[in-house]
């Protein structure tokens, strides 16, 4: 009896995974120096948006050495290591970053293409979207709830404000991340006429599969949020939806 | 002992052989784009499984099948949806038979829009707006007095997307909606840009919608609603007021310059910036306006 459950065990465990043996692909490796550990090197096929989400990323390990098989294609790469700790998300002053290296051309032979990553600290403007804080002293706030399809509340999503109706470009300002509840309260410098979007990624063009769900009252363009100067709008809430 | 242990290994070995790797899916996503039934036989039960990563991928893998096994995949999707399941799944099946835009679905799906114990049933009317099978008109109107908000609004873009074909049966069933139903038709309206509600819009204008009637007739009225949005950009209300100085924009009609040039004093800042705005559209010209601190600026640009 002994002797046929482990016959079965290993045969289960070939039968497993005997279907994870990958092709021979080639492959992209380097260091990004100086030396970084748990740098993400961000992989862009050609005619991606460069600051939405990349085709696949890689961290570095702790000497900085990075290593990823990529399919034949052109790709540009860039590092980014954000203080937060975070994936996604604009840069701010302090943190680390690359120039856009590429494009690289990966062909199906196998090769090892080897590029080091050369990264320097962020300097100058604070953040390249503003993070509007709940914490933000000014008095002009938009607030209100995250729901996904069950009414539930959605955490880890951001409510991105623009100041055009259609909401094309990058975000005017950025909401931090809602915690359980799904609640967001994003303050902005001046009242006006705003569009807003929530979404659980950060960047680019919502995918489909993405959680996505825009302010509006049924329409196909966004209903805009008029808020007035030192204004406290509350109950703006979203309901996000995978996008089909 | 041994042999309890042993079962249980054998149980979690099963269960993680039966799991589906990403690399495989992959595999099936290649194959389906080039028609292979089998392939697409296993993305489509793919969309059964709990995990949403994997639903999204299959779901993915399915949109790119080639175009020749469209009815194919129809067809599996319509049994499933007869059958029981989750509502995850259902909402993956029903996206998909919209993204495929499925006349042959039109049926069963009227049903499940109509079930309350279908919670993600706006999905339905997602699907609707994609397939635009005017059968639907109805369904969808009814829906606009469902109790769940996403429905009624996925319901109402529905009938945006379905077009001037919709507009006739909205107008029919507008005089005796109630006031809920009757926004959201205003709203559809208003995107429809299609001049025939004029006249029914006209009469809710002092209605509790009256913002969304002033907003509706700025996108399809003619010069009939330009003395009235002119007389409202001097209402009390300044929210009127910032409505109706954004109308007087989109209606596109010279006659609203001197009165948009009057708004440009308003004491509140906002109708200021929205006449300042409107006048760039009626002239062509960037109009300055006094903002907040009483220093003359330009608004920033809403239609990029």
């Amino acid at each position: 009896m002994k002797k046929l459950v482990i016959g079965i065990m290993l045969l289960l465990f070939f039968a497993c995974n005997s279907g994870e043996k990958k092709a021979d692909k080639s492959s992209i490796s380097g260091m990004i120096y100086k030396p970084i550990g748990n740098a993400y090197v961000y992989i862009y096929k050609e005619g991606m948006d460069l600051k939405g989400p990349a085709f696949t990323d890689v961290v570095s390990d702790s000497n900085g050495n990075f290593s990823i098989q990529l399919p034949p294609g052109k790709y540009f790469l860039v590092a980014r290591m954000r203080k937060s700790g975070e994936v996604a998300g604009p840069l701010e002053v302090g943190d680390i970053k690359s120039d856009v290296i590429g494009p690289i051309v990966v062909k199906e032979s196998g090769e090892v293409i080897k590029t080091d990553i050369k990264v320097f600290e962020k300097k100058g403007e604070a953040k390249d979207i503003a993070i509007a804080s709940s914490k933000d002293e000014k008095k002009t706030v938009i607030s209100g709830y995250i729901f996904d399809a069950d009414g539930k509340p959605v955490q880890n999503a951001r409510v991105h404000v623009y100041d055009h109706v259609q909401m094309s470009e990058r975000p005017k300002f950025v909401s931090t991340p809602t915690g359980p509840d799904g609640k967001y309260s994003i303050a902005l410098p001046k009242g006006g006429t705003y569009y807003l979007a929530a979404r659980d990624k950060f960047g680019g063009p919502p995918k489909v599969g993405d959680l996505y769900g825009r302010y509006d009252k049924g329409t196909i363009e966004p209903s805009g949020v008029v808020v007035r100067d030192n204004e406290v709008l509350q109950n703006i809430n979203i309901t996000v939806h995978r996008v089909w | 002992m041994m042999k309890r242990i042993a079962l249980l290994f054998i149980f979690f070995l099963i269960a993680s052989a039966c799991s589906p790797k990403i690399s495989e899916i992959d595999v099936y996503q290649s194959k389906a784009k080039e028609g292979d039934k089998g392939a697409i036989k296993k993305l489509i039960k793919l969309l059964e499984y709990p995990d949403e990563e994997i639903k999204v991928k299959a779901y993915s893998g399915l949109i790119e099948a080639h175009h020749d096994k469209k009815g194919f995949i129809e067809d599996a999707l319509i049994s499933m949806l007869k059958e029981r399941h989750d509502d995850a799944t259902r909402e993956f099946v029903i996206g998909l038979l919209g993204k495929l835009k499925s006349k042959k679905s039109v049926e069963v799906l009227k049903e499940l829009g109509k079930d309350k114990n279908f919670k993600r049933r706006y999905v339905v009317f997602s699907a609707f707006g994609e397939i635009q099978d005017e059968v639907v008109v109805d369904d969808v109107i009814d829906a606009l007095s469902d109790p769940l908000e996403d429905v009624r609004k996925y319901a109402s873009r529905a009938l945006i997307k379905l077009g001037p074909k919709a507009i006739p049966k909205m107008m029919q069933r507008f005089p005796s909606a109630n006031a809920s139903v009757k926004g959201y038709l205003i709203r559809a309206f208003g995107e429809l840009r299609n001049n025939q509600p004029e006249d029914l819009l006209i009469k809710e204008l002092d209605s509790e919608n009256k913002l969304d009637v002033i907003w509706a007739l700025g996108k399809l009225g003619k010069e009939k609603s330009l003395p009235l949005l002119i007389d409202l950009t001097k209402s009390t209300d300044y929210r009127v007021r910032i409505q109706a100085c954004q109308a007087l924009g989109d209606l596109n009609l010279k006659e609203a310059i001197p009165a948009l040039k009057v708004a440009l004093n308003d004491r509140e800042v906002l109708v200021r910036e929205w006449a300042a705005r409107s006048l760039e559209l009626l002239t062509g010209e960037r109009t300055l306006y006094r903002d907040e601190k009483g220093n003359l600026a330009l608004p920033y640009s809403i239609y990029h």
